[in-house]
C-alpha cells in the first residue's frame, strides 16, 4: 500500500521524539513533506506521463498542465515533434503564427513559460471518437483502446482512466467511451505528483523513495532554529536526501543495463538496424 | 543471522534488554533493521527476479508497477526476453526509436524486439504485439519482501548481515538524539554497503579475464 502524508508525519514526528508536536508542528512537517516531494520529483523525473494536448482549429498556443515539469517528447499523428526556438521558426516560415496544416514542430520559447506553440496552427479541431462497447451488460473491466495505463484492482468499478475527462462523480458510465483520434497533439512529460491535500493522501512514488523524502522533512526540522536544532544529525539527513536522489536519478537513467559499450568504439548496437536509416537531415531544416 | 539474532544483536548494541525493553521496542527494532535490509537492496540490487509479463493486443506502454507481482518493490529492469521471437530484446532509447527505425513506430505492428524505459516503471516495446496472446520474460531488481518471522535470513551472504545491525542501530541512536554515535555506525554501514555492492558488481572476478575493448 502507498505510504499516505499521515503515515509519514507520524513517521517523521516519531523519529524526532516530538509525537506530541511541542517543537515541531504536523503543519511544519506537511509544509516539508509537500517540499521535499515536488523537489524529488522535479530533480528525478520519476513520474512520466502522457496526455492530450487537444488541437484547436486556428489556435496556436496551447497552455500546459499544472502538474508538467518538463515535457520528455511530443508528438502528432504518432510523429515525434522537433522542438524549435521562436527565432528558427521565424527563419523557417515568417507566418509561423498564422500558418494553418500538420503540426511537424513546437516550441516553448516567448511565449509564456507554460504556454507550447503548435507549428503548424492546427486546421481542424481534434473529434473525438467513440470507442465500442463489447456486449450489453456488466461492467467494463479492460480500456487497452483507451489509455496504456494498467488496470488496478480486481474489482469495483472503473472510477477514473488518465488522459480522458470523467463526466460526473457518481454512477456507472452508461455511454460509450471517447477517445481521441492519433491525429491530435500528445505530450509525455515527467510531472510532479499529486499534492498532499489531505492525511489520507497517498505517494504516487513507492515507499522505498518516500524515505528520501522523509529525510528531507527531518533535516529541515533539525536545521531550523529552536530547542530541537541539531546541525551535525541535520547536516546527515542532508546528505542522504541528496544522495537518495542521486540514486534515483541514476536509476532512472540506467536503463541500458543490457548495452555493452566499448571504449573508442561509437557505442552503437552490434545488431543491424532493422530497417534502413534515412539521412540525418532528412524532412528538416539545414543551416 | 536470522531475524532473532540481528534482534539481539541490536538490543546487544542498545545496551537494553531484549526480553523487557526501556526505551525502544521490539517493533522499533525491526522497523529499523528492516529499513537496513531495504538500503542494502536498494544500493547492491541483489535481489534478482524475473517474471512474465503477459502482451496485450495494440498496446505500447505498459506498467511494471501494476503489473508484476513485486509491485511498489521494482527497482529496475536489467533485461527482457520474447519467447515468441526467442530473442533478448534489445533496451534502447526513446531517441533510437524515433530517429533508426519508423516516424509512427508507436502505431507499427509486429513481434516485440525493441524496449524502453520511461519514468521508472514504464515499460515501452516496440513493434506492439497485434494480439493478447504473446508473453515476456521480464528480468528486474527489486526490493526483498521485508523480514517478519524469527528465522527470516536476509537474502544476500552473512558476511554483511552485521551491515544491517550498524543500519538499525544508527537509526535507532539518530532518533534518541545521540548523533555522534549514530554517524558513526552510520558509516560502518556504508562500509558494509560498499562491499556488498562490490561483491554483487563482480560477481566472476576471480575467474573473468576483462579485455578493454572487448
Amino acid at each position: 500500500m502507498p505510504k499516505t502524508r499521515l503515515q509519514v508525519q507520524t513517521e517523521v514526528l516519531y523519529r524526532l521524539g516530538d509525537t506530541a508536536q511541542d517543537i515541531w508542528s504536523s503543519a511544519e512537517v506537511q509544509s516539508s513533506m509537500q517540499e521535499g516531494y515536488d523537489l524529488l520529483c522535479l530533480l528525478s523525473a520519476v513520474l512520466w506521463s502522457r496526455s492530450w494536448l487537444d488541437d484547436v482549429a486556428g489556435q496556436g498556443t496551447y497552455t500546459l498542465p499544472t502538474d508538467l515539469l518538463e515535457i520528455e517528447r511530443a508528438t502528432w499523428d504518432t510523429v515525434r515533434l522537433i522542438p524549435l526556438r521562436n527565432p528558427e521558426l521565424q527563419d523557417m516560415d515568417g507566418q509561423y503564427e498564422t500558418t494553418q496544416g500538420a503540426v511537424e514542430y513546437y516550441a516553448m520559447d516567448g511565449d509564456g513559460l507554460r504556454i507550447l506553440r503548435k507549428y503548424r496552427v492546427p486546421s481542424a479541431t481534434v473529434a473525438y471518437v467513440a470507442a465500442s462497447v463489447v456486449g450489453t451488460w456488466g461492467a467494463p473491466r479492460t480500456f487497452h483502446e483507451i489509455t496504456d495505463d494498467g488496470t488496478s484492482g480486481t474489482w469495483g468499478l472503473p472510477r477514473s482512466i488518465p488522459g480522458q475527462t470523467v463526466v460526473g462523480t457518481w454512477g456507472i458510465a452508461r455511454r460509450a467511451f471517447t477517445v481521441s483520434p492519433d491525429t491530435n497533439t500528445r505530450i509525455e512529460y515527467s510531472r510532479r505528483g499529486a499534492a498532499l491535500i489531505a492525511d489520507g493522501t497517498e505517494f504516487e512514488v513507492p515507499d522505498w523513495v518516500v524515505k528520501t523524502i522523509r529525510f528531507y522533512c527531518l533535516w529541515r526540522a533539525l536545521e531550523r532554529n529552536g530547542p530541537g536544532q541539531d546541525l551535525a544529525l541535520a547536516a546527515h539527513y542532508r546528505d542522504r536526501w541528496l544522495e537518495g536522489v542521486e540514486r534515483l536519478k541514476g536509476r532512472i537513467s540506467k536503463k541500458l543495463a543490457s548495452r555493452v559499450g566499448v571504449m573508442g568504439g561509437t557505442g552503437e548496437t552490434k545488431t543491424r538496424h532493422m530497417h534502413g536509416v534515412l539521412p540525418w537531415n532528412f524532412g528538416r531544416i539545414v543551416r | 543471522m536470522n531475524l532473532s539474532e540481528l534482534e539481539a544483536a541490536v538490543f546487544r548494541g542498545l545496551d537494553e534488554s531484549q526480553t523487557s525493553p526501556v526505551y525502544w521496542s521490539q517493533t522499533d527494532v525491526d522497523a529499523a533493521l528492516n529499513e537496513g535490509v531495504e538500503c542494502l537492496a536498494e544500493a547492491s540490487e541483489y535481489n534478482e527476479l524475473s517474471e512474465t509479463l503477459g502482451l496485450t493486443a495494440a498496446r505500447t506502454y505498459y506498467n511494471l508497477k501494476a503489473l508484476l507481482t513485486v509491485a511498489d518493490r521494482f527497482l529496475r529492469v536489467t533485461r527482457i526476453w520474447n519467447p515468441v521471437a526467442s530473442r533478448w530484446m534489445e533496451i534502447v532509447t526513446i531517441r533510437e526509436l524515433d530517429e533508426e527505425t519508423y516516424a509512427r513506430w508507436e502505431r507499427t505492428p509486429g513481434e516485440p524486439q525493441n524496449a524502453i524505459i520511461r519514468g521508472l516503471w514504464w515499460l515501452g516495446i516496440f513493434p506492439r504485439p497485434t494480439a493478447s496472446t504473446g508473453t515476456l520474460t521480464v528480468y528486474f531488481a527489486a526490493l526483498p519482501v521485508p523480514l517478519a518471522l524469527p528465522t527470516d535470513t536476509p537474502g544476500f551472504p552473512q558476511e554483511w548481515h552485521r551491515g544491517i545491525v550498524h543500519y538499525a542501530l544508527y537509526d535507532l541512536l539518530a532518533q534518541s538524539g545521540e548523533t555522534a554515535k549514530a554517524i558513526e555506525h552510520f558509516k560502518h554501514f556504508l562500509e558494509y554497503q560498499a562491499g556488498l555492492v562490490a561483491y554483487v558488481k563482480q560477481r566472476m572476478r576471480k575467474d573473468r579475464v576483462g579485455v578493454i575493448g572487448a
